[in-house]
């Protein structure tokens, strides 16, 4: 396993944000984080990233193993030479995370003179290939710009080609396509997916659509108020969804073939970190919820091949509705 | 047939940029020669991508800009030249949900204030006991708790934010209410949950829709007809359920993602993005990025004709329709739709 995390628990204070979080990757496969939001997919990729301490959260139980290297037993020196080097992140708004005072091309160099050997004239050289590779026009005169002077699709470009500069092992994309619009998006995708096999990438994909799941990942797992809730291959997770809110998610993406009516989203809202149902958390939003569900935690249990669930009526699969 | 309930004919929106003392302006054409009927009852959506000129489309429509050229005729009467003072008392009639509920409701106002400010900006006055009587009522249509009324917007999600700008906008029982995007900026399970209830409301009360959306897929679902916009201008209409015929209207389609891993397509045909609506180049607008494009598109620009039943295209080469528009309509006038069951 090139990352592996492990009953991953984080707390903000007094306030556990992640109950034990379970997931792991490959080289050259990609793992979908799903959930609404508020349901700590990005808090893990900030786990996993060491950046926590950044927005005050602190991991206190589990364990993160990337390539054999437990980084939760690094230096915060050692953990910066790892972040952006093998272990890269991809963000949802590339106009915060570009710098907006320096040129983009420059901002690519620099993830490769941190990571890499290389001199000036070299990562330059390094930076227009990528920018090649990412299909950007005019590469040498996109370098000189600044973010502002590019469209939205560009700037996403711009902050993948940074991410892969310091020639990443695994990378972490979060919501990397929610800001563009869908002809945008549907490249970029493809853009990550030829990545994954080209350089045989461990990528591990953030969002709440599960139309993207669907498109692009080998493996699902489904995330609700810090919990993995269902966990499978991409063919198992949509022919028989064995999650309610897994069932949910589906259902809230149109398809060609639905009637009026048939689009129900979730009702409710996730609810916030502060005031956790008990139980399964996600009791008060679901229609089948028995008396069970109000008092005990249900586990995740083997629901087929590498396909797990965590809900107490995991024995009957439903139709993906 | 009956009048339409809003008939918009060569509607143009040009803006300016630049020039000076010996330098022409550069025009920058947002919304060309688009004209559409809807009927009563009826849900049109446009879609397109971000720059495609549907946003300000929908604000030429309800005159929140003014138009360059055209005309807009809302139940019969011309809207384009009237005057502010004259439309305001009109205005009670069409309504707009916009699409960013975090910045479209004033922050300083609670809930309650913020539904019955067009009552106070209409002129209409309300008793206590019809202000506490409308404020409940309209809450309830959008399924919101009643004790959110005295809060403020900062302490609602998106969600609701986007429920208070809904009830807001049918608070004078409007007859047409322009939706720009309204689900843009919520999760998959909030815009759900938004276009069931503006489902449910079109069936309680005659409403017509105007939809504005980048997501096929969604207009599709949720829309009677659809207008494709490529930079200012209406490249397909189409009834629901019609295969698109013009490669762009294709290309958005092979680019929405359905839920289902076995549809799993490698080819995204269309590349790039959208151009910039300066200096448009002659012959059609999206030569530039169509996997079919042929000398004639370079050339000259292909007009809307009919492809099929109520069913038009922009393009010199469109693809073959589906088996049920395959009957031809000579002429293009677009016939009645069928209103909704109310």
């Amino acid at each position: 396993m090139l990352l592996s995390v492990e009953n991953l628990q984080v707390q903000f204070g007094r306030l556990q944000a992640l109950a034990g979080v379970s997931f792991s990757v490959n080289r050259g496969e990609v793992l979908g984080l799903v959930g609404e939001s508020g349901s700590g997919k990005s808090l893990s990729a900030m786990a996993v990233m060491g950046l926590l301490p950044l927005s005050g959260g602190r991991v206190s139980g589990g364990s993160i193993h990337f390539d054999g290297t437990d980084l939760g037993s690094l230096s915060p020196k050692a953990y910066r030479k790892i972040r952006g080097g093998k272990v890269a992140l991809v963000t949802q708004n590339p106009m915060t995370s570009l710098d907006p005072v320096v040129r983009v091309g420059q901002q690519i160099d620099q993830a490769a003179l941190l990571h890499l050997p290389v001199d000036r004239t070299e990562a330059k050289a390094r930076t227009l290939a990528l920018m090649d590779r990412l299909r950007i026009p005019n590469a040498e005169m996109v370098y000189t710009l600044y973010p502002h002077q590019l469209s939205g699709g560009l700037r996403q470009r711009i902050v993948i080609a940074m991410a892969l500069a310091g020639e990443p092992d695994l990378l972490i994309a979060d919501e990397p396509t929610t800001a563009l619009d869908v002809t945008v998006q549907a490249q970029i995708i493809q853009l990550l997916i030829e990545l994954v096999q080209e350089r045989d990438l461990g990528l591990v994909l953030i969002t709440h659509d599960m139309g993207v799941v669907a498109r692009t990942c080998d493996r699902v797992a489904v995330m609700y108020c810090g919990r993995i809730v269902e966990t499978g291959p991409v063919e198992a997770i949509f022919a028989s969804p064995r999650h309610p809110y897994t069932r949910a998610l589906i259902g809230c993406i149109p398809r060609h073939d639905m009637a009026p009516g048939d689009l129900v989203g979730i009702p409710g809202v996730v609810p916030s970190v502060a005031a956790m149902p008990s139980g399964c958390r996600f009791h008060p939003r679901c229609a089948q919820a028995v008396s069970r569900c109000f008092t005990e935690v249900p586990p995740l249990s083997a629901a087929g091949d590498n396909h797990a669930s965590a809900c107490f009526l995991t024995d009957q699969p439903g139709e993906a509705s | 047939m009956t009048t339409p309930i809003l008939s918009v004919t060569d509607l143009c929106k040009t803006f300016r940029s630049g020039g000076g003392l010996w330098r022409k302006p550069r025009q920058f054409h947002a919304v060309s020669s688009v004209s559409f009927d809807i009927q009563a009852g009826e849900t049109v959506g446009v879609v397109g991508e971000s720059g495609c000129g549907k946003s300000t489309l929908a604000r030429v429509v309800l005159r929140l800009m003014e138009p360059s050229s055209g005309s807009i005729r809302f139940e019969g009467e011309d809207i384009a030249a009237l005057p502010e003072k004259a439309l305001r008392p009109l205005r009670r009639r069409f309504q707009m949900v916009f699409q960013d509920p975090y910045s479209s409701i004033n922050p300083r106002l609670t809930i309650r204030e913020a539904l019955l400010e067009p009552f106070r900006v209409q002129g209409v006055s309300l008793t206590t006991a019809q202000e506490q009587d409308t404020v409940d009522r309209l809450m309830a249509m959008v399924s919101l708790n009643p004790v959110l009324a005295e809060s403020h917007p900062h302490h609602l999600s998106g969600g609701q934010k986007q429920r208070v700008g809904i009830a807001r906008a049918l608070a004078l029982q409007p007859s047409l209410l322009v939706l720009d995007e309204p689900t843009a900026s919520l999760d998959v399970s909030v815009q759900a949950q938004v276009i069931q209830l503006l489902q449910s409301l079109r069936g309680q009360q005659t409403l017509t829709y105007l939809f504005i959306s980048h997501d096929l897929a969604l207009v599709r679902y949720f829309c009677d007809r659809i207008m494709v916009m490529y930079l200012g201008r209406v490249v397909e209409v189409m009834p629901k359920g019609a295969t698109p015929a013009h490669p762009y209207t294709r290309a958005l389609l092979e680019s929405s993602f359905e839920p289902d891993p076995t549809q799993r397509r490698s080819i995204v045909r269309i590349t790039g993005e959208i151009p910039s609506g300066y200096d448009l180049p002659p012959g059609c607008a999206f030569q530039a990025r169509c996997p079919k494009a042929q000398d004639l598109c370079r050339q000259t620009r292909p007009e809307l004709g009919s492809v099929g039943t109520r069913h038009q295209a922009a393009c010199h080469f469109p693809d073959s329709p589906l088996p049920d528009t395959q009957t031809p309509r000579s002429g293009t006038a677009p016939s009645q739709e069928t209103p909704h069951a109310v």
